[in-house]
């Protein structure tokens, strides 16, 4: 069933995910039973070592990868059950991701990447998506590079008009999978601040993968995965939530 | 979907040699179909549209003896004859005023130019022929050095008359100058008598009131009772198959150009299939390097027909690029083409269109041919899941059987191992680039494998079997021992051999009657043991007599298909050609009787069957019992004469000087002999005719296969280079200079183009020995010997190594130019 017949209040909710791979012809799971739920508005750090499941969850969310059991409800729909073409209008309409490499078509403009999204939903006119496009730039601060290629601005510059892009249909839940990655500390600041207003004035929510200590500290909720499972949700127990925590898997 | 629109263009103009590689390609097919489809109609076009203006027979016929005026006008009398029209024919030698050397051309007459009514001859400029003008045909300036308002010397009947060429003439409808290697000249019906002795009519021409097949074969028929009646034998004269009744709706030379554009045709369509073969290459490359960008869009909304409409646009814009390139090319080839023919057939050149058709195909092969190619790694893209689409950093690509193989080899440089591994990473697109080269390699390698059997079997094998330099023909019969010691005067001449060459009927021996549906073709009386004559006759005291004559196997050495040549000793055995024996049926073991002017039948029993590239239809019995069978003992009128220099020049006037001693004699000297020409090498040279010009054509279908192939590998590796852009980046960061990078990538072109010559030269072979014994020889209705030569495998060899070394140097280069750090990040 694609969708739910009673409403939630949550935005996201992962009932037992589970999630296995073949690697070298064996199977490895990665997820072994995660259960989550996000609210809207909500600002979330997702953490923890490399390869534990981090990214892995997030693409459950997105409809990126499938679970191998489990169930992944988005916005009251069920995200595992929707087929590759559902999913991608729905994702149009819903959801904003934001990579880590930021992703943008090399081949259009900044103006153009960030308008695509709306071109693909069917939304506006085509001269209003320019124009909201750029209204999303400006945002982001970065009109005065609106008709530049990607490949002629910074990593920094790149990875705003990719929020820009995010946001291009007004999607209630935005996905980003180590935004700050690939950023200089400075760049990374003010991608980080863009988020926050974006939460506070915009009530988006956003799930962001991070192994970036400092950052997650900072954030309202901080989800631990390590191993496959949910090893701490500040949330549930904020007393626990310590920063030196953090100190060893940051160096892990 | 306006701004996907924006990324259609940027694609296309960003890579702008992918993007002239992908137009090119297409364009290439469509150009090589609409040269041959726009050709071939209208070159039919307008052989039809002339040849009807001529107002054509629907029955024409050479007929011996030739017909005087009552006979011909008696014509007139017969059910279903409306117009009747003769035809005074000859041949004649000639030179330009000042010229040394004598030529032989064929000479017409009409009885009144003015009042033609068939097969019109049209004055293009000057005046028609009279008393003291010759008309020459339109194009013997080109191709013989003579034109209106030149004086020429005609030698007929040991005087020599000059005459100005006064007009200029033109056969209205195709005519096949080039092939008749002769001028052809013009003159009065009076002037035709006094050069040629004759005044009768040797070639008739016949219409009915309507045209209809039956009709007009009934009335040849009333016409063949006539003739009967009359004694005259008749055969069929219309070109190319002397044909008795022809249609005329149809030139029949447009059959043959059928023919011929059917070969050209399907080369054609092999060129289409390549170019989707690459397409298919190139779009799947493009989605490949692309598949990333194709995840993001699917990850931020995009629906499969969206992508799909994107990429589509992409392709069909590709086509739409090549309809601008091959449209005009294609038409302007098409016409060099009928421009071509044009001068061949003499034939008025039209004004330049565009065919229709031809152009409805052509535009048909851009737009579908790389839209159904593009389908299939366009569909595969799509069903990728995003997440494999969206490219993680690092080197990507996973393991194939040549990488498991090659990981245990030892003793192998690593560069060669991954030299051969890159080479074949995607078998996929290994399999369509090998295809296509190895097409390429087949058809350019079979093009000149027939090249080389055309040469073989026109000069080569021709050689061989016709061992003599020069050969002349006589008015008369003369006596065989004669004409072979007055060959002796040539101090040149090393030995000479007289036959006797007589037009005949033939028929099965069963068959008690004549009909005129009888073979007619030329029998050879040869001296088959070593004396030339069988009675003794008295020679010219003055002359010592060759002491010993050689064995006719020395100036005449056919290959035998099945049975045996003639031996000492045979009296009632002939050897026929395989040609005759095919349109016959006639087999080794057949008796056959033969008819000969004299109406004289005699029976002769098939021992042989023969192969001669220049002796199509004929048949060869010992020279005594053709003396024999035609009453003309100890008589001959062929002579083949061996010279000591087979120099060419010393040929030819080894030929001249004979001419003049017979006709010292008081010998008749043919104009031409019964093989047209009088010496080995312009028989040589004048022979392979049609051939000469469809292995053009087809060269020219060669050099577009191999340009095809050439792009089509240069497209393939730099799309390989650029896929691999940071696996060069990581080889250069690990101590790979940038020559060792190039020699990767060199090295892997070459791989791949030396892999589709190995493929490829077996598989010519055949293709080759196919389209000579099969294919043009049934098409131009000749014999075409096989032969093999290894200069069209070294050929495309060189240029397939060449090919790669360049596709792979260039892409290779530029991508060596670029910093580590860029290759690295290179998406």
């Amino acid at each position: 069933m694609a969708s739910l017949s009673q409403p939630s209040q949550y935005i996201v909710e992962l009932k037992d995910l589970t999630k296995s791979f073949i690697v070298g012809g064996q199977p490895v799971q990665i997820l072994k039973g995660i259960s989550l739920q996000f609210e809207p508005g909500e600002f979330v750090a997702i953490t923890g070592p490399s390869g534990n499941g981090k990214s892995t969850v997030l693409n459950m969310i997105t409809g990126i990868d499938r679970p191998s059991g489990g169930e992944v409800i988005v916005n009251e729909r069920a995200v595992h059950t929707m087929s590759e073409n559902s999913l991608a209008v729905w994702r149009g309409e819903n959801l904003g991701i934001i990579f880590q490499f930021y992703q943008l078509l090399p081949s259009l403009s900044l103006l153009q990447n960030v308008a695509l999204p709306m071109e693909f939903v069917g939304r506006f006119s085509h001269r209003q998506r320019l124009q909201r496009a750029m209204e999303l730039l400006e945002i982001v601060g970065l009109v005065d590079q609106a008709y530049k290629l990607p490949g002629m601005v910074s990593g920094g510059q790149q990875q705003r008009a990719a929020i820009a892009r995010a946001l291009a249909n007004d999607p209630p839940l935005l996905v980003a999978d180590e935004p700050t990655g690939n950023l200089d500390a400075e760049t990374a600041e003010s991608v980080f601040g863009l988020f926050q207003c974006l939460v506070t004035e915009q009530n988006k929510t956003i799930l962001m993968v991070t192994h970036d200590a400092d950052l997650a500290q900072r954030m309202p909720r901080i989800i631990e995965i390590r191993n496959g499972l949910v090893a701490c949700d500040s949330i549930v127990a904020p007393e626990i939530f310590v920063p030196a925590r953090l100190i060893p898997s940051k160096i892990q | 979907m306006i701004i996907l629109l924006s990324k259609v263009w940027h694609d296309l103009w960003s890579n702008k040699s992918r993007t002239m590689q992908v137009v090119l390609v297409i364009a290439l097919g469509s150009i090589g179909i609409g040269l041959v489809m726009g050709g071939n109609n209208l070159i039919a076009n307008t052989f039809n549209s002339q040849w009807k203006l001529a107002n054509p027979p629907h029955i024409k016929l050479g007929v011996t003896p030739a017909l005087d005026d009552d006979q011909l006008n008696a014509l007139k009398r017969i059910e279903g004859v409306d117009q009747v029209q003769g035809v005074l024919s000859g041949s004649m030698e000639w030179r330009k005023l000042g010229d040394t050397k004598w030529q032989n051309a064929r000479l017409e007459s009409r009885p009144d130019f003015r009042a033609q009514k068939l097969e019109l001859i049209g004055l293009i400029t000057g005046q028609w022929p009279d008393r003291s003008g010759l008309g020459v045909i339109r194009s013997a300036d080109e191709l013989y050095g003579v034109a209106e308002g030149d004086t020429i010397e005609v030698r007929s009947n040991e005087q020599v008359r000059r005459f100005i060429l006064s007009g200029t003439l033109k056969p209205v409808g195709p005519f096949p100058v080039v092939f008749l290697g002769q001028p052809v000249f013009y003159a009065d019906r009076s002037t035709f008598a006094r050069l040629t002795g004759r005044d009768t009519f040797n070639i008739v021409e016949v219409r009915g009131p309507q045209w209809s097949r039956s009709a007009a074969e009934a009335t040849d028929l009333r016409i063949q009772d006539y003739f009967k009646d009359i004694s005259v034998d008749s055969v069929g004269l219309e070109f190319p198959f002397q044909a008795r009744v022809v249609s005329p709706e149809v030139s029949p030379g447009v059959e043959l150009l059928s023919a011929i554009f059917l070969i050209l045709g399907i080369i054609g369509v092999i060129i289409i299939i390549l170019g989707i073969f690459l397409v298919y290459n190139s779009i799947s490359a493009i989605i490949t390097q692309q598949i990333s960008q194709i995840g993001v869009m699917k990850a931020i909304g995009a629906r499969p027909w969206q992508v799909l409409y994107g990429y589509a646009l992409l392709v069909l814009t590709y086509g739409g690029l090549a309809v601008m390139v091959s449209i005009p090319l294609g038409a302007l080839g098409a016409r060099s083409l009928q421009g071509l023919f044009v001068n061949l057939l003499n034939l008025d050149n039209p004004p330049f269109r565009l065919d229709p058709l031809a152009v409805s195909v052509q535009i048909g092969v851009c737009f579908v041919a790389p839209l159904l190619a593009a389908m299939l790694p366009l569909l595969a893209g799509l069903r990728i899941s995003v997440r494999e689409a969206i490219a993680t950093y690092g080197l990507t690509g996973s393991s194939g059987l040549m990488d498991r193989l090659s990981a245990r080899l030892r003793k192998v440089p690593f560069s060669l191992i991954l030299m051969v591994g890159n080479a074949f990473r995607n078998p996929r697109r290994v399999f369509f680039i090998e295809l296509t080269l190895v097409l390429s390699g087949v058809i350019f390698m079979m093009v000149l494998g027939v090249n080389d059997s055309t040469s073989f079997t026109f000069d080569r094998k021709l050689r061989s079997i016709h061992n003599y330099q020069v050969t002349l023909s006589f008015e008369n019969l003369e006596l065989a021992q004669r004409l072979e010691n007055l060959a002796r005067s040539d101090p040149g001449a090393r030995a000479a051999q007289a036959w006797l060459a007589l037009p005949i009927q033939g028929r099965p021996a069963a068959q008690k009657e004549a009909a005129v549906t009888d073979a007619r073709f030329t029998v050879f009386g040869l001296p088959t043991d070593t004396i030339s004559s069988t009675t003794a006759i008295p020679v010219d005291a003055t002359i010592p007599a060759l002491t010993t004559s050689p064995a006719s196997g020395d100036f005449y050495q056919p290959d035998i298909i099945e049975g045996r040549w003639l031996i000492a000793g045979d009296s009632s055995a002939a050897v026929i050609t395989r040609r005759l024996a095919n349109a016959r049926g006639w087999q080794v073991g057949d008796r056959i009787t033969l008819s000969a002017s004299n109406d004289r039948d005699t029976t002769w029993e098939i021992v042989g069957i023969t192969f001669d590239p220049l002796v199509q239809s004929a048949a060869f019995v010992p020279l005594a019992a053709l003396q024999r069978a035609s009453g003309e003992a100890g008589r001959a009128n062929t002579l083949f004469v061996q010279t000591s220099s087979v120099d060419p020049a010393a040929i030819q006037s080894n030929s001249e000087l004979l001419k003049t001693i017979y006709k010292g004699r008081g010998m008749d000297v043919a104009p031409s002999s019964v093989f047209r020409y009088n010496t080995i090498t312009e028989i040589v040279s004048n022979t392979a005719g049609g051939f000469s010009l469809i292995i053009q054509l087809l060269a020219i279908m060669a050099v577009i296969i191999a340009v095809v192939g050439g792009v089509g590998l240069s497209g393939v590796l730099s799309l390989n280079v650029l896929e691999r852009t940071r696996e060069i980046g990581v080889l250069r960061s690990i101590g790979a200079s940038n020559s060792r990078v190039l020699r990767l990538f060199m090295g892997e072109g070459v791989l791949l183009g030396w892999l589709s010559w190995l493929v490829a030269l077996p598989l010519s072979i055949p293709a080759a020995y196919l389209m000579s014994t099969v294919g043009l020889s049934a098409a131009l209705n000749q014999n075409l010997i096989y032969h093999f030569s290894p200069y069209g495998a070294l050929a495309w060899l060189f240029i397939i190594t060449l090919l790669a070394l360049i596709a792979s140097a260039l892409p290779a280069r530029s991508a060596t130019r670029v910093s580590v750090r860029e290759s690295l990040i290179y998406q």
